[in-house]
């Protein structure tokens, strides 16, 4: 019988024991956000294999740790957190840089324009992860979810409990650095 | 040539909006069902909880006691007892106990030690101030005749009837 998922309180409440509820609310965590991680660590390693290894480390970190985390956030964005760490240190501990040797680029161009010089899909997609990544956490994460998933901000806010206003404003900033970034890019 | 900069400037002022997002890969169902199987094995495996050898009390303990031990054997091996603690106490020997020693020992005397001291084999007088046997032997303190008793002859007989070979030099006083 399938048990419906409580809410997040409850989830954390359960993760936080030592018993058989512990592991019913691991469980409830791989189902309603394993989906989501897999995508973001994918955008960044733009490789199934290593994303599956890296996306089962940072769930077992998330069953580890489970008692460090302290309700300080949204439960979803210290995973978040966890996900984007253990992705770094992997790319960098490989000596890949993010969107490096791509099979897929995230990104392309609408039209072929010469305002971007020769630049290839690849490259720019290259410079976007760079630029994103510059980005303080929560603006990165607003980021991703609005421009890449099309998230609307109440469902963002849901997962990082944020205000619809302050998550607007966090796009807003994330949007202007990277955009600068990339001029800069072209023109340099 | 102005127009056509600012244009180009406008346009990259606004590069995200001219970029197409791809979506990402998602596997099917199957795959994540499989990988959440995988990743709970491997999580609830490790809930068993393995204490580091080290990390046993009673380890620890034994440990502990044992450094204690190895120091303090350590400790008294390195300790040197001064000379002058294992001194023996001649102050407290009377003369009658010498006589009486050397009389019980006289075997473990060397024939050549007493042929050659025969003539003037000293009696002397424990004192207080003698410390070690070394002072003993060769203290110059007040002597009396600790064999005045004994003839010389009585000794020679000794040492015939011990077969004592002795140099004749030593017994004639050369």
């Amino acid at each position: 019988m399938h048990q419906e998922i409580p809410d997040e309180a409850t989830i954390v409440q359960y993760l936080h024991r030592e018993d058989a509820k512990a592991k019913l609310a691991f469980g409830w965590v791989i189902d309603l956000h394993s989906k989501r991680l897999y995508a973001t660590i994918r955008k960044w390693t733009r490789n199934h294999e290593l994303t599956n290894d890296i996306l089962q480390e940072v769930l077992l970190k998330i069953w580890k740790n489970r008692q460090q985390f302290q309700g300080n956030s949204a439960l979803f964005s210290w995973m978040y957190r966890i996900a984007y760490n253990e992705t770094i240190h992997t790319l960098r501990k490989e000596k890949k840089h993010m969107a490096a040797d791509i099979d897929l680029p995230i990104v392309s161009f609408q039209h072929q324009s010469e305002h971007f010089g020769k630049i290839t899909p690849e490259e720019i997609s290259t410079w976007l992860m760079e630029a994103i990544e510059t980005l303080p956490e929560k603006q990165r994460l607003v980021f991703e979810y609005k421009y890449f998933e099309d998230m609307k901000y109440e469902a963002i806010a849901q997962l990082t409990g944020g205000s619809v206003g302050g998550l607007k404003a966090n796009y807003f900033h994330a949007v202007a650095k990277i955009e600068l970034f990339l001029k800069f890019k072209l023109n340099h | 040539m102005e127009v056509h900069q600012s244009n180009v400037n406008k346009k990259q002022e606004h590069i995200l909006d001219e970029l197409n997002v791809r979506q990402t890969p998602i596997p099917n169902e199957d795959f994540f069902a499989q990988m959440k199987s995988v990743v709970q094995e491997k999580a609830f495996k490790q809930e068993v909880k393995i204490v580091p050898f080290y990390k046993k009390w009673h380890i620890m303990v034994a440990a502990a006691a044992s450094i204690v031990l190895i120091i303090s054997v350590a400790l008294r091996s390195g300790e040197t007892v001064p000379i002058e603690h294992q001194k023996p106490d001649f102050a407290s020997l009377t003369k009658e106990d010498v006589i009486h020693y050397v009389e019980n020992n006289l075997p473990e005397f060397e024939a050549e030690q007493l042929a050659e001291h025969i003539q003037n084999i000293p009696v002397w007088e424990v004192q207080k101030e003698i410390t070690t046997s070394k002072d003993l032997a060769q203290t110059t303190s007040k002597k009396q005749d600790l064999f005045k008793q004994i003839d010389r002859e009585d000794v020679l007989d000794y040492l015939e009837e011990e077969l004592i070979d002795v140099d004749e030099d030593l017994l004639l006083g050369s």
